[in-house]
């Protein structure tokens, strides 16, 4: 052990000395990790938001074998039938926590991309926001009921034109003005602009919910809710928890964006260990005299792999920590929008830890080889070298 | 000049494993190029596949449908030539992993859309049996049909009239696929859609696929369009056919662009470095070489140009096989994918290898400068007495 810090020591002490072979392995890991961490950046974003839209206590009942909101329709009737199943909470005046959404689209423009976009939204009743505790106002007042006005998200405001408290949008039926802006927690909704239900659903010659909202007494009352709907056999529903509804919609999405970032990641990592493999050579060269004579005093051979070893971890891990700040400094934060729907890029201390993962992969595939041929220098041959 | 390549290559010889190396390394940056270069070349040719003259009608709001009696009243807007009726319905073929859809024309399309390889007697059909259709070459492989085959079609997300989601059809020909769909696709009728579809949604989704006699005017016709159904019932949304295919990416939220620049851009930044520093590390152990090499009478520009190419020859190298084996992977990448999943693969066409060859020999020249200038202002004297190290 003592051998092995002697080692270390010295191998460190003498990295100034390379410093720009030093440099390849340090630029080839930050170029890899910056990259992997720009690209998962986006599904990373899209994992937060989702995450902040479902609520374990909250489920989404829609049409069967409907596999989003948008594209479901329940019959008003259903509303009262679910509202009826047990396991649902109840407001302070003793009224079921259940409302019936409606969920529409409108053309946009998204402000940043100078193109037609559309938004979405969403027609709540009288328990949508009870629903939703994370609902504020931040500006502005509330629509009334019955009216034709609109309340925007404020995710929303980042990436489309025409969302200012006063401006005015087009809906089929006329224009509605905007009177409120609203925060809810970082969720799908922010990207929304929210309205009277029944107000929305006749401007959009609508006769159907999209869903029906449930707040649960407990996450443990779902199984029990599920089992009641499921048994009625006057509805035609399927139910999920809300928290699996948002992974399950957007699993396929993140998936192949994660995919392709892991593809380009890896071509790019087989790159940077080749580049370290051939550094790594080079200092074991560069050693030779330094490793032999420390043979010929006795060291053994471990400390000697466990030197170039730490050595290219370490140079992989600044590597990475450059790559992931310069990563966090360009993209952390920044808005973006899948058509709809507004996120920010995020890179999280989990995705840092991935980088860093990656870079001691890298570091191992590629110091192990050099590390190797250091311990099996021929002592004599070492001592000769220039 | 190349009486001088065996010299290089003794050097490039001289340490095989750094040689070998770093033309592993220059071979990944540019298979990571190819693929990412090549996939702008994709969405470039995608964009000059659209046609000119070509406008899509869809509702300006998701939830109000456009009825098929509005192909008569676009048909009489001056300006506008044919107009031809679409619908589509996304679903899968026996299990979910199975993807597909299956698209809806009119007989018009024969006019309006005649990329796709369909007859006059093929339409007719069509028309004619509504559980008739068509299969792309594409889909016939990926689901293993041929003439007279049924090919069931489950649809949860379309309520249908008989409130199953089976759509059972049988196919009645094979057709090639469009370039503009490369994953294929299935084509029938759009009577049999509508009228298989609940009355609740019996238009939902469907578009026009619109002719203009002027392709120059196509913004200002699409405007003209919308304009004629601001107050209608059913208000629309058109746009040209070239700016869907340019903001297909934009409006999903990539910057199509700097991604793949910016990652070709990385890899090749993470080359030059290593490249310079091999060629420096070369450059380093054999001054007394070039020391020599200039006593014998070669010029300044002469040992510069023997270091530029002694990085040059594993760039460009490392840069056609790194763009053959993007190639390669673009060429068996499709058949790794599910069925009918049809991704747009990167193309590998001349402009990209050229593109990638230049950049090989750009990466070469600044790998190379500093090594190259050390070498020219090398002074001979103390070069050869050692003391140059």
């Amino acid at each position: 052990m003592k051998q092995a810090a002697a080692v270390l020591a010295m191998s460190f002490k003498s990295l100034p000395s390379r410093f720009w072979p030093s440099l390849v392995v340090v630029v080839g890991m930050a170029c890899v990790v910056g990259v992997l961490l720009s690209m998962m950046s986006f599904t990373a974003g899209i994992v937060a938001v989702t995450t902040n839209s479902g609520d374990p206590g909250r489920a989404i009942v829609l049409s069967p074998s409907a596999q989003g909101e948008e594209v479901s329709n329940l019959p008003q009737p259903d509303l009262a039938l679910i509202a009826d199943a047990p396991g649902i909470a109840r407001d302070g005046d003793g009224k079921k926590l259940a409302e019936g959404e409606a969920l529409v689209t409108v053309p946009m423009v998204n402000k940043v991309k100078h193109l037609d976009s559309e938004m979405g939204l969403r027609g709540v009743g009288p328990q949508s926001l009870k629903l939703r505790p994370n609902f504020r106002l931040v500006e502005g007042r509330l629509f009334q009921p019955g009216k034709r006005e609109l309340i925007v998200g404020r995710a929303a405001q980042g990436q489309f034109a025409n969302t200012r408290l006063g401006d005015k949008v087009i809906l089929p039926d006329g224009e509605w003005p905007i009177v409120g802006v609203f925060a809810m927690g970082g969720d799908l909704n922010e990207s929304h602009f929210l309205a009277d239900r029944d107000t929305v659903m006749t401007a959009n010659k609508k006769a159907t919910y999209n869903s029906v909202l449930v707040r649960l007494t407990s996450p443990a009352a779902y199984a029990d809710f599920k089992a009641a709907i499921t048994r009625n056999g006057t509805l035609q529903v399927n139910v999920e928890r809300e928290t699996d509804y948002y992974l399950r919609t957007t699993a396929q999405f993140s998936g192949f964006l994660n995919a392709i970032a892991y593809m380009i990641g890896g071509i790019m990592a087989l790159g940077a260990i080749f580049g370290a493999l051939n550094t790594m050579y080079a200092a074991v060269a560069a050693r030779a005299r330094e490793i032999a004579t420390l043979r010929a005093l006795g060291f053994g051979a471990m400390p000697v792999v466990l030197s170039v070893m730490s050595e290219t971890l370490i140079l992989c891990l600044a590597g990475a920590l450059i790559g992931a700040g310069v990563a966090s400094a360009l993209f952390d934060g920044n808005q973006k929008a899948v058509s709809s729907n507004v996120f920010n890029l995020t890179i999280s201390p989990g995705l840092i830890l991935t980088g860093i993962i990656w870079a001691m992969v890298v570091g191992l595939a590629g110091g192990v080889l050099p590390a190797i041929h250091a311990a099996r220098l021929s002592i004599v041959d070492g001592l000769r070298a220039s | 000049m190349l009486k001088y390549l065996p010299l290089v290559l003794a050097a490039l010889a001289r340490r095989k494993v750094r040689t070998v190396l770093t033309l592993l390394s220059v071979t990944v940056a540019f298979i990571l190029f190819g693929l990412m270069i090549g996939f702008n070349a994709t969405l470039e040719h995608l964009g000059d596949l659209a046609h000119p003259d070509r406008l899509l009608v869809q509702a300006r709001y998701g939830a109000i449908q456009l009825p098929d009696s509005m192909k008569e009243q676009l048909a009489a807007i001056p300006g506008v030539t044919h107009v031809a009726v679409r619908a589509f319905i996304p679903g899968f073929y026996r299990d979910q992993k199975n993807f597909a859809f299956v698209v809806g024309f009119d007989q018009d399309a024969a006019i309006v859309i005649p990329e796709a390889k369909v007859s006059a007697a093929q339409y007719q059909a069509l028309d004619q049996d509504l559980t008739a259709i068509l299969l792309t070459r594409a889909y016939a492989k990926a689901f293993g049909k041929k003439v007279g085959d049924t090919f069931p079609f489950k649809a949860p997300q379309i309520p249908r009239a008989d409130g199953g989601q089976t759509w059972n059809f049988h196919v009645i020909g094979i057709i090639d696929d469009m370039d503009s769909s490369p994953g294929g696709f299935a084509l029938t009728s759009v009577k049999a859609i509508n009228l298989g579809k609940a009355d609740s949604a019996r238009y939902k989704g469907n578009t026009f696929a619109v002719l203009i006699s002027d392709p120059a005017q196509a913004d200002a016709m699409a405007s003209r369009i919308d304009q004629a159904f601001a107050n209608s019932g059913a208000p629309t949304h058109t746009v040209t056919e070239k700016s869907i295919y340019q903001n297909a990416f934009a409006s999903a939220g990539i910057d199509i662009g700097f991604v793949t620049e910016g990652v070709a851009g990385a890899g090749l930044f993470m080359i030059l470095f290593l490249t310079g520093n091999g060629i420096a590390q070369s450059v380093r152990e054999r001054i007394s070489e070039f020391a020599v090499l200039k006593t014998i009478g070669f010029s300044d520009g002469g040992v510069m140009a023997l270091v530029v190419a002694e990085a040059a020859i594993p760039c460009l190298i490392g840069a056609a096989l790194g763009v053959g084996v993007a190639a390669w992977l673009a060429h068996i990448f499709p058949s790794l994918l599910p069925p009918g999943i049809g991704l747009p693969m990167p193309r590998i066409t001349p402009p990209v290898m050229i593109y990638a060859l230049t950049s090989a020999v750009v990466v070469a020249f600044l790998a190379a400068a500093l090594p190259a200038l050390r070498i020219a202002r090398l002074d001979i004297a103390t070069a050869l007495s050692g003391r140059a190290g």
